[in-house]
C-alpha cells in the first residue's frame, strides 16, 4: 500500500481536487437548501454572533464614557462617580433614542406597505467573513416563518433577499452582491434596467441594460420595478451618481449610490406575502 | 492541545470577522483575519501545518459563507502549503517579512479563489476584482501585518513552541 500511495499520490490529489470542485459547483447560488452541517453550524454560531454583536454595540456606547472618565481623573472622587453615572445614563438614553428612531422608521415603512405584506423584524447578527460576497445573517429563521426568496428591506429602502434559512437564522443576499441583481426603474422617467452590485467602486451599484436614448440623469431616484416577482414594486434602491455608455456602445449604464447604509445596518424587515403560501 | 487551541482561535477569529470587521473596512474592504492566521502559521510552522490549517480554516470559511463549498478549502490549503515552503528560507525575526509575505499570500489566495470559481463556471470581472478587492485587501494586510506579527511571533517563541 505505501508503494501504491507513492506512485499514485499526485493522481489521488488531482482526484480529490476535482471532487472538491464538483462539490463547490453544486453548492452555488441556486441550490434549494443548506446542507445539515451548514444548518447546524449556523444555529450553533447564532447565539455567539448575537452576543458578540450586542457586546460590540455596547462597547461603542461605552467609548464616550471612557473618555469622560479619563478627563475627570483630576477631579475629586465623588464628583467623578456622579459624573460617570450620569454619562453612562446619557449614553444609554442616546443609544435608546437612536434605536427608537430606527425602529420608528421601520414601523413607518411597515405601515406604508399596506395590507398585502406581513413583516417580521429581525436583527443583523453577522456578516460574510470574506470580501467576495455581500450577505449577512439575521436572527430569524424558518421557525419564524421565513423562507428562501423573501424580500428584505429597512426604512431607507431595499436591502436584499433571503437565500438560505436554518431554524433560527437566515442568510440575506444584499443587493450589493453581484448575484443579487434587481429589476429596477427610474422613478421619474420610468426607464427600466437591471441594478447589480459591483466590486469597484465598493459599496455602489450599477444599473445596466438601459437603452442609449433613455433619459437618465444624476441624482434621479431608482426604485424596484416589481418584475421578476421577488421584490414588490416601488421600493427605493438608490440615486444616480454618474452615467456612461456600456462597453458595447448600444446601451448605457449608471453608477447608483444605495439609500441603505449597509455598513451600519442593524435591524431589517422581512416581507411575507399575506396571500396564501407565504412566499413573495 | 495545539489543534484545540488553534481551532478555538479560528472560531473566535471567524466571529470577530463576522461581527466587527465591517465597521473597520477601508474602501469597502475588510481585513481577512482567517487568511492572516493561515499565512502566519505557515510562515512559522512550515508547509505541512500550513496545508492542514489552510484546509481546516478554508472549510470553516466555506461553511460560514454557504456558497461554493470547497473553494476556500482549496485556496486556503494551497496558500498555506506554498507560504510554508518559504519558512526555512527567511529570517522570521525580520518584521518586514510578514508585510511582504502577507502581500504576496493575499494576492495569491484571493486570485486563486477567483480562478477556481471561474473554473467551475462562475467567472469574475477580473479588473474590478483586482482594483476593488484584491489589491486593497493585500495592501491593508501588509499595513496591519507587522502590528499583528510582532505579538504573534512573541507568543509563538515564548509559549507556543513549549506546548507539546
Amino acid at each position: 500500500l505505501p508503494g501504491f500511495w507513492q506512485k499514485s499520490r499526485w493522481a489521488l490529489v488531482l482526484v480529490a481536487v476535482i471532487a472538491v470542485l464538483l462539490i463547490a459547483r453544486n453548492t452555488g447560488l441556486d441550490r434549494a437548501e443548506l446542507t445539515p452541517v451548514e444548518r447546524w453550524l449556523r444555529d450553533l454560531l447564532a447565539p455567539l454572533q448575537g452576543g458578540a454583536t450586542t457586546v460590540l454595540d455596547g462597547a461603542e456606547t461605552a467609548a464616550g464614557l471612557t473618555v469622560s472618565r479619563s478627563q475627570l481623573l483630576a477631579e475629586n472622587q465623588a464628583l467623578r462617580q456622579e459624573n460617570a453615572q450620569l454619562t453612562e445614563k446619557i449614553s444609554r438614553l442616546q443609544e435608546m433614542e437612536v434605536e427608537n428612531v430606527r425602529l420608528r422608521g421601520l414601523l413607518n415603512m411597515k405601515s406604508s406597505l399596506g395590507g398585502q405584506w406581513q413583516t417580521v423584524t429581525a436583527r443583523v447578527i453577522a456578516r460574510d467573513p470574506g470580501n467576495w460576497y455581500q450577505n449577512l445573517t439575521i436572527n430569524r429563521g424558518s421557525s419564524d416563518g421565513l423562507l428562501q426568496g423573501m424580500p428584505v428591506i429597512n426604512q431607507d429602502g431595499l436591502v436584499g433577499q433571503i437565500t438560505a434559512v436554518s431554524s433560527n437564522t437566515a442568510e440575506v443576499l444584499l443587493i450589493l452582491d453581484k448575484d443579487g441583481a434587481v429589476s429596477a426603474l427610474n422613478q421619474l422617467s420610468r426607464t427600466p434596467g437591471v441594478v447589480e452590485g459591483v466590486d469597484n467602486p465598493r459599496g455602489f451599484l450599477r444599473m445596466i441594460h438601459v437603452p442609449q436614448d433613455a433619459v437618465l440623469r444624476e441624482n434621479e431616484i431608482i426604485i424596484s420595478s416589481g418584475l421578476g416577482g421577488v421584490f414588490p414594486p416601488g421600493l427605493r434602491i438608490g440615486y444616480v451618481v454618474s452615467v456612461q455608455a456600456e462597453a458595447n456602445g448600444l446601451m448605457q449604464e449608471a453608477i447608483i449610490r444605495p439609500f441603505v447604509d449597509f455598513e451600519r445596518l442593524e435591524e431589517v424587515l422581512v416581507l411575507i406575502s399575506s396571500q396564501g403560501d407565504g412566499t413573495p | 492541545v495545539k489543534i484545540f487551541l488553534l481551532g478555538l482561535f479560528a472560531v473566535a477569529n471567524l466571529l470577530v470577522q463576522q461581527t466587527l470587521f465591517d465597521k473597520i473596512s477601508i474602501l469597502g474592504v475588510k481585513p481577512d483575519l482567517l487568511l492572516v492566521l493561515i499565512i502566519f502559521t505557515a510562515l512559522l510552522e512550515g508547509p505541512v501545518t500550513g496545508l492542514k490549517l489552510g484546509l481546516a480554516i478554508g472549510l470553516l470559511q466555506d461553511l460560514a459563507t454557504g456558497k461554493f463549498i470547497g473553494l476556500y478549502l482549496l485556496s486556503g490549503g494551497i496558500t498555506g502549503y506554498l507560504v510554508g515552503l518559504v519558512e526555512t528560507r527567511i529570517f522570521k525575526e525580520n518584521y518586514l517579512v510578514p508585510m511582504v509575505v502577507l502581500l504576496g499570500g493575499t494576492v495569491f489566495h484571493q486570485g486563486l479563489y477567483l480562478f477556481l470559481r471561474s473554473l467551475i463556471g462562475y467567472p469574475a470581472g477580473w479588473i474590478d476584482a483586482w482594483l476593488g478587492v484584491i489589491l486593497p485587501l493585500a495592501l491593508y494586510h501588509a499595513l496591519i501585518g507587522p502590528f499583528l506579527y510582532v505579538p504573534a511571533y512573541k507568543v509563538y517563541v515564548r509559549w507556543w513552541r513549549q506546548i507539546g
